[in-house]
């Protein structure tokens, strides 16, 4: 069961992807999707100080 | 003499009292490259004429003691991702099928200058991912030699070059070493320059050296090395040396063989009088994947969004997925796993506090079976994200013949030490296999 932010995530992603390429691409790339979501939700979720630079 | 087996520090020394011309040398890898190129297919081009050339040239030099720098007539690959002037680049992919560059990347120019002859150009995987090249393991044919430096690393195993120059930007490097029985390092990136490469992604991309002896790599580093290297690294005593075996995350992902092999390791190291421990990773370890998929990802979408979209058939399903995943992410997220690996370097750092090098697996297990894929690059993941400089050794064979490899770290910039530790493990271990070129059963080995 995903966290809601991963499913909001998730969901955005999924519609940039079928803006950029297409439905059916898009499709093709839907677990792919899903596996960015949880990834960025990890790392939007990690404690970063307004000073830590890239 | 063997001329094919030498070490590049062997043919250096050969070359450097007289009883070595590097055109013999030269003449005889070209004969070498004639008998098993058609089994391993590891070059995408070597221009004979010019590599005889330049070989007449250096030969002139030796003969009146004119040595240009440490690597005085030595031949090297050179994986075809970096730029060489007059020289075919392809990238691996049919979009640069006839790119001729006019200049030379910096690790060319640099190969160069200390008199090396640029051999040839090592088959990479198709635009330096997953997709893979045509070259073939040495050790069996049937097996893949991993990627992305699939050539660089199957030329040096073959025996076709002493040495080879390749790139690792999450495993590519340490990977095929382990695969090909061979030593491979990829040293901190700010150690040697990447300019005049194709990039991949480019805050992760790293130059990488393979070699068939650890003390090849000291001359080979220091003549790349865009800072002064501290002299040459010597064996010390090996008593204090302090080796993390890092177990955790690198022995879920390992197979059985791999596990007992570096538990069996660690008892023979200790043995011979190493200090060996378990190292054990800091929390923010479990979130590597999470930074480095991010980074890699953002970063070969930008490298590749304009040639995706004018040439979208010269892309393989794996870099296809990368790129276009990577096109998905914004620019907010991508600087916050920027950011996070700045947290993550300086907490992985920690664990050199209480080590001089950590040893782990260099591949969850020995080369797969199958060319169409290249392996996990799992193992290495974490430490080119830490920018961590480390080698792999060949320590043993598997039950199918294949060789095994162990990975050793160090913190950034150490590479004198690693070179220190791994010289002394690489005596303890004691490595003499050699691959059967052709052979595509193996069988068990005695």
């Amino acid at each position: 069961m995903e966290s809601p932010s991963v499913t909001e995530l998730a969901a955005e992603l999924q519609r940039r992807a079928e803006e950029k390429y297409g439905r059916d691409r898009a499709e093709t790339l839907r677990q792919d999707v899903l596996q960015l979501a949880r990834e960025l939700n990890a790392l939007r979720t990690y404690d970063l100080g307004f000073e830590d630079e890239p | 003499m063997n001329l094919e087996a030498l070490t590049l520090t062997e043919a250096s020394n050969a070359i450097r009292t007289g009883s070595l011309s590097p055109l013999e040398y030269v003449q005889a890898l070209l004969r070498r490259v004639d008998a098993v190129e058609p089994h391993v297919q590891a070059w995408t081009t070597i221009d004979r004429d010019a590599v005889l050339a330049e070989a007449r040239q250096l030969e002139v030099e030796a003969s009146r003691k004119q040595f240009r720098g440490p690597l005085h007539g030595i031949p090297v690959g050179v994986k075809d991702i970096f730029y060489t002037r007059n020289l075919k680049t392809t990238i691996g992919s049919s979009a640069f099928a006839d790119f001729i560059p006019t200049y030379d990347a910096a690790v060319v120019k640099k190969l160069r200058h200390a008199g090396a002859i640029i051999m040839g150009k090592c088959v990479t995987t198709v635009l330096i991912f997953l997709d893979p090249g045509k070259t073939r393991n040495p050790w069996n044919t049937n097996h893949t030699p991993g990627g992305s430096s699939s050539g660089s690393a199957a030329s040096v195993a073959a025996r076709m070059c002493p040495v080879s120059i390749g790139s690792q930007t999450v495993g590519s490097v340490g990977r095929p070493g382990a695969y090909n029985g061979i030593v491979s390092m990829m040293p901190t990136q700010s150690r040697v320059s990447m300019s005049g490469a194709f990039p991949l992604a480019w805050s992760l991309d790293h130059v990488g050296l393979f070699s068939r002896a650890v003390a090849d790599l000291a001359p080979l580093l220091e003549s790349l090395s865009d800072s002064p290297m501290p002299g040459h690294p010597k064996i010390q005593n090996i008593g204090k040396f302090r080796i993390g075996i890092v177990r955790g995350f690198f022995y879920e992902k390992a197979d059985s063989q791999s596990r007992n092999g570096i538990d069996a390791l660690a008892t023979k190291l200790a043995a011979a009088g190493l200090h060996v421990e378990d190292a054990t990773t800091p929390g923010i370890f479990d979130l590597h994947p999470a930074i480095l998929r991010t980074i890699v990802r953002s970063e070969a979408g930008a490298v590749h969004s304009q040639l995706i979209a004018s040439k979208p058939d010269v892309y393989g399903p794996k870099l296809r997925d990368l790129v276009q995943l990577g096109m998905l992410i914004d620019s907010t997220d991508y600087l916050r796993a920027r950011r996070i690996r700045r947290h993550y370097e300086r907490e992985m750092v920690r664990l050199f506090d209480h080590f001089d090098v950590l040893l782990t697996p260099a591949a969850p297990g020995p080369a797969p079976e199958g060319i169409g894929a290249t392996g996990d690059p799992v193992m290495q993941a974490p430490w080119t994200l830490a920018d961590f400089p480390t080698m792999t050794l060949p320590y043993g064979l598997a039950s199918n013949g294949m060789p095994l490899g162990i990975q050793l770290s160090a913190a950034p910039l150490h590479e004198r030490l690693l070179l220190e530790v791994a010289g002394a493990i690489e005596g303890v271990i004691g490595f003499r296999e050699e691959p059967e070129i052709g052979k595509t059963n193996r069988g068990l080995r005695g």
